[in-house]
């Protein structure tokens, strides 16, 4: 397999070139990998960060990340700041209604376990009380290097799923 | 300034009130709690003073207020935790508990100066000025949220920022720091549900506090 093949779900060549092979799972990972759309769901200053990550400077585009208003476009969760008490029902709500296959990068100390409110009388200590998540990216806020890093270990994560196959079992 | 806003203060009002002078020459004035709603109708129309701008509106829980126990120097043996402790000598009825603190800004004039009124736990009650400043409506709802001071004839006097069916009001001193619940998703119900908060308390963690300059002796 040639390098870079495996981003493309190319599996093998054949006859120098002309014909090439793959496998359904390969390609369906390749698609959800080169186009997360992520719901915006930002909700204290590291949604300062994910908008910096998405504009011009580090530019999600080029990942094929789009942020999408609407949960039932998105596949994506970037819970990015403090998820209070008050908040939290309609963070579930959100994620509801997002289509599967759907995966959620939490983004910061307290999204993901409360952080410095660990304390506080109004605050989810993690988000991960409300829904499932995949990533966690740490810092407070994390630079929008962390947060690239946290989606491209996420197109990682789901390069290792199957669809189509599954695994027989001894 | 001080002397300015004395003159223009009619006899009616000033056995009621106390007017000072704080830091940085900012005006205080302690009104009360029955001439308040009058005082703020005229102090808002007397075209001399004509205060019709109010910036803010905040509560001050004094419960406790001057005691040693926010200082760090002991801070290791008696830690910061509030609303835990229960060897603190207060009484949670005493006098002149709370306050409730307007900023009010005179366009024309150019001044500003502050309103105080004060109650405590056995009448939480303050007449509402929301007829002579439209925006005090929400202000008022996040004093009553976070202290519990009833706005009389407030139009709609409700919650503003603590969750749905949140109970207490947390800026009060003696509310517990890290709450009385915890929420979480539960897979069967399907639905978020509350609990009783699991965090222990952390008044006795050993803390290593230096020696605090900002205290002279």
């Amino acid at each position: 397999m040639e390098k870079g093949g495996f981003r493309m779900g190319i599996d093998g060549k054949f006859n120098s070139g002309t014909f090439i092979t793959t496998n359904i799972d390969k390609v369906i990972n390749w698609a959800r990998t080169g186009s997360l759309w992520p719901m915006t769901f930002g909700l204290a200053c590291c949604a300062i960060e994910m908008m910096e990550t998405g504009s011009s400077r580090f530019d999600l585009d080029r990942f094929g990340i789009i942020f999408r208003p609407s949960p039932r476009q998105s596949d994506l969760m970037i819970v990015a700041g403090t998820l209070t008490n008050k908040m939290a029902s309609a963070l579930r709500k959100v994620y509801d209604q997002m289509p599967s296959p759907k995966w959620v990068i939490s983004m910061g100390s307290c999204a993901n376990g409360g952080g410095y409110y660990y304390y506080s009388y109004s605050v989810v200590r993690g988000c991960d009380r409300i829904i499932p998540v995949d990533v966690y990216v740490p810092g407070c806020p994390p630079t929008p290097e962390a947060l690239i890093y946290g989606i491209l270990k996420l197109q990682e994560k789901i390069k290792r799923t199957n669809t189509i196959a599954k695994k027989v079992k001894d | 300034m001080l002397d300015y806003i004395k003159n223009l203060i009619p006899a009616t009002f000033t056995k009621h009130i106390t007017i000072k002078k704080t830091v940085a020459d900012e005006i205080t004035i302690d009104v009360e709690k029955n001439m308040f709603l009058d005082f703020c109708e005229y102090i808002k129309q007397n075209d001399n003073l004509k205060l019709d701008g109010l910036v803010d509106i905040s509560g001050v829980d004094y419960l406790d207020y001057g005691k040693s126990y926010w200082e760090t120097i002991d801070a290791t043996i008696s830690g910061f935790s509030r609303g835990h402790k229960s060897d603190i000598n207060y009484s949670l009825y005493m006098k002149k508990r709370f306050c409730v603190s307007y900023h009010l800004l005179s366009y024309s004039n150019n001044f500003r100066i502050r309103l105080r009124v004060f109650t405590d736990l056995k009448d939480m009650c303050i007449p509402s000025v929301v007829s002579l400043w439209s925006t005090a409506n929400w202000h008022e709802r996040e004093v009553y949220d976070f202290f519990g001071v009833i706005f009389l004839g407030h139009p709609n006097l409700i919650r503003i920022l603590t969750d749905y069916g949140f109970e207490g009001h947390p800026l009060r001193k003696d509310f517990p720091l890290t709450g009385k619940y915890e929420i979480r998703y539960d897979e069967n119900k399907e639905k978020i549900i509350r609990e009783a908060s699991s965090i222990k308390r952390i008044i006795n963690t050993p803390k290593i506090i230096r020696k605090d300059f900002r205290y002279k002796n």
